[in-house]
């Protein structure tokens, strides 16, 4: 086969904040995962699998951060998945019974119980070990997974302290070095946020490259030559890749994006709402109506008038907005090429959670893109960054400017007037931390737990997540919460340190808490380096 | 200059003791601090805490919070006393910090440095650094051309547009199908379809792809050329069923 004209990088960026309450049985915010890895990891690893199988190559970047990691690896949300999987399943058998005689509705819920079904036999047949299933995928060539910060802290508003920007990617590194068995070779900048240093911590944790949104690239220090569509090489020797805007638009764009297409699962219109209350509350966390992942109308148009749901015609739409995606990217990369010295890349990373949560026939979309991209055109082909890395390294050395993915494409969203008051918190426990571990650390196995979990609730309370619902305006308690709790255990841990009061009851019950890196130990004081 | 407190300096007695808000969050820590961070190329956000006899020192005179940038003091503004925090818009990108003090007359006492903060660049870097660069010359036509497209992308710009199609009326027979729409303009046109403006190839050359669904697909065609003037034409595409 003849080399192709240039590249195509999907990147997946999988990633939750660390949601883990085992002092409540049933709590709501939990579900964001349940839904997640249901909708999204699942159906993602069952595509990629058949891909595989079917003999398909396919080269597909994943970030899976290491609180997504944690979470899909801890004990007691794998029990509260598998408790909310057969409750699910349970429902979906119920709603078989219910549209019987219902021409509509009876083809949409037999879809759903025989879906839930597949997710439930990949769920058993991977023994619950998705993080293992995609490593595995990592490992036969297919997936490329990348690292990311520790708690996904959006690193540019925290760089007031090196040494908590040095952890958040250390950590992050370290744990990845411990579940996928090898170095990373890319690095998952939390929302794209990036500060001209930030390279230089990256290349000390071994970090090849890393991705950042258009203008990151387009301004940096001296005008890229290749555009987005070839990575640039920071001062410190890390290769960034530019987010290519186009291919971003067409799946991004609330008005002209592939998922807006009314043929397309209505995600709003859910049973839990929709069904009789005594009928459906037993589903319910806590009874409170909500999303119980079963959605029986297609997005019919911009009306409250909605149709049923028709998966038939729902997936021929995906297999024509996945020709129109590629056509596309031929088209671009014949037009690039034409005009560098090098094949283009064209680097297009998405939120993993479009892909099925919100965009329900994102994955088929994704499968169909893959196997065309493989077997349609000879113009380009699927390569993971590093691939290109190691066939066309840059050229031209240049510092990337200040950047991120978020609205605006700066820090704005992480810092207004909703978010601002947490920074002064999490910097005086930044800089406390770093006291704590030069005056403590290696004391006694006692004070050494403690300043563990002073280390994770700084990790905790610093996550991008929390500033972001903040500002986004829903579930903004919780955020409030969440970064409050952390802040005010962690003083707490510094008080009883420095008074030599440890309550060590009280410390074990906030390690079961808040038991995010359980062997962090082993990763030794990363803030003493 | 004196009592330019560090900004990592250990927390102070106020939070021994128990200074703390109703949420159980500390309202300060104690220190004297001022805090400068980069929100965007435009606007930076300062923070700050002064204990209680920096405070009384402060307000001997009035308190001030300057900003200064590359070519000195940019902004002066009264700050909010013991703690507060402000947005500041800057002139423009580039490096900057803030001093907390007292003015006394003209004379300003700075009693408290923030870090200095790098803005985020606002647009591209300097053309001239890359002229040493051993490359061809034409090679700067992708950056500038992929520039403009980016900016136009921020705007309202589309490739193909391909999405949110009339929809198709329900019968015991659905069929959709495809046409790609071809052509060619002169150097130097603007071409939009549909009201957005559509890539064209180094040749001239434009390809687009659409759903075509039962029914007619008009596509409004406008040809911007400023040597040959403006062309308008309106293809229609029937898909009927016999």
């Amino acid at each position: 086969m003849a080399e192709p004209k240039g590249y195509l990088s999907l990147i997946l960026h999988a990633h939750l904040p660390y949601v883990r309450h085992p002092e409540h049985p049933h709590y709501l915010e939990e579900s964001w995962f349940f839904e997640a890895l249901t909708e999204t990891y699942l159906p993602l690893l069952a595509i990629f699998r058949k891909l595989h199988d079917d003999g398909v190559q396919f080269r597909v970047g994943v970030s899976l951060t290491p609180t997504l990691c944690s979470m899909l690896n801890d004990d007691l949300l794998r029990y509260r998945y598998r408790r909310h999987l057969d409750s699910l399943l349970s429902l979906a058998e119920k709603e078989v019974q219910r549209t019987a005689g219902d021409p509509h509705f009876r083809p949409v819920t037999e879809y759903y119980l025989d879906t839930l079904k597949r997710i439930d036999a990949l769920y058993r047949k991977i023994g619950g070990d998705v993080v293992g299933a995609y490593r595995e995928l990592q490992e036969m060539g297919c997936l490329e997974i990348l690292a990311s910060a520790a708690t996904h802290a959006f690193l540019p508003l925290i760089s007031l302290s090196e040494e908590a920007v040095r952890t958040q990617v250390a950590v992050g590194v370290q744990l990845y070095q411990n579940l996928f068995g090898r170095d990373p070779q890319g690095f998952w900048l939390p929302e794209c946020g990036f500060y001209p240093g930030l390279d230089r911590i990256l290349k000390e944790n071994g970090i090849r490259y890393s991705i950042l949104d258009s203008h990151g690239i387009l301004h940096a220090s001296e005008w890229p030559k290749g555009s987005v569509y070839r990575p640039i090489e920071s001062p410190a020797g890390v290769a960034f890749f530019g987010r290519d805007w186009e291919s971003s638009k067409q799946v991004w764009s609330k008005d002209e994006g592939y998922p807006g297409d009314f043929d397309y699962r209505d995600f709003y219109r859910d049973i839990g709402f929709d069904l009789e209350y005594d009928y459906i509350s037993p589903y319910l966390i806590d009874g409170i109506r909500g999303h119980t992942g079963l959605k029986y109308y297609r997005i019919t148009g911009k009306t409250d008038h909605k149709e049923p749901y028709d998966r038939h015609r729902a997936i021929e739409k995906a297999a024509v907005h996945a020709g129109n995606f590629v056509f596309n990217r031929t088209k671009q990369v014949e037009f690039l090429s034409a005009r560098m010295h090098y094949p283009p890349i064209v680097v297009a990373p998405y939120d993993a959670e479009l892909f099925g949560h919100w965009w329900y026939e994102g994955p088929e979309w994704m499968d169909f893109v893959l196997r065309k991209v493989c077997y349609d055109t000879e113009v380009l082909a699927s390569v993971s960054p590093s691939d290109y890395l190691d066939k066309f390294p840059p050229d031209q050395v240049a510092m990337p400017s200040g950047s991120s993915w978020g609205y605006k494409g700066y820090y704005e969203v992480w810092l207004n007037d909703t978010n601002d008051w947490i920074y002064p918190h999490l910097h005086a426990a930044a800089d406390v931390m770093a006291d704590l571990t030069v005056k403590y650390g290696g004391k006694n196995s006692e004070v050494q737990r403690a300043l563990d979990q002073a280390l994770r609730e700084l990790l905790l309370a610093q996550s991008s997540d929390w500033p972001f619902i903040m500002k986004s305006g829903t579930m903004v308690e919780y955020a409030k919460k969440r970064v409050s709790d952390h802040v005010k255990r962690f003083f707490e841990i510094d008080r009883q340190i420095r008074t030599n009061q440890i309550d060590m009851d009280w410390l074990a019950r906030i390690e079961q808490m808040d038991n995010l890196f359980p062997n962090l130990v082993d990763f030794g004081l990363i803030q003493c380096r | 200059m004196k009592e330019l407190k560090p900004i990592n300096a250990p927390l102070g007695k106020a939070f021994l003791d128990g200074a703390v808000s109703t949420d159980g969050l500390p309202e300060r820590y104690g220190r004297n601090t001022v805090v400068l961070m980069a929100r965007d190329p435009e606007w930076l956000f300062c923070y700050w805490e002064v204990t209680d006899s920096l405070l009384s020192l402060i307000r001997r005179g009035r308190p001030c919070l300057r900003l200064l940038g590359p070519e000195g003091v940019v902004n002066e503004s009264l700050p909010q006393l013991p703690q507060g925090k402000q947005y500041i818009r800057v002139p423009r990108p580039g490096r900057y910090r803030v001093e907390l003090g007292t003015l006394a007359g003209s004379q300003f006492q700075p009693h408290l440095r923030s870090n200095e903060v790098t803005t985020p660049r606002g647009g591209p870097g300097g053309r001239e650094a890359c002229s040493s660069a051993p490359v061809a010359a034409r090679e700067y036509d992708l950056p500038d051309l992929a520039y403009r497209k980016y900016k136009e992308s921020l705007e309202d710009y589309v490739s193909s547009p391909g999405m949110n199609f009339p929809e198709l009326k329900r019968s015991a027979l659905e069929l959709t199908a495809e046409v790609v729409v071809r052509g060619r303009v002169p150097e130097g046109s603007d071409l939009r379809l549909l009201g957005k403006r559509v890539a064209i190839g180094p040749d001239g050359s434009f390809s687009l792809r659409f759903d075509l669904p039962q029914g007619a697909l008009v596509l409004p065609i406008e040809v911007e050329n400023p040597q040959l003037g403006n062309i308008f034409l309106t293809p229609v595409i029937t898909h009927e069923m016999l």
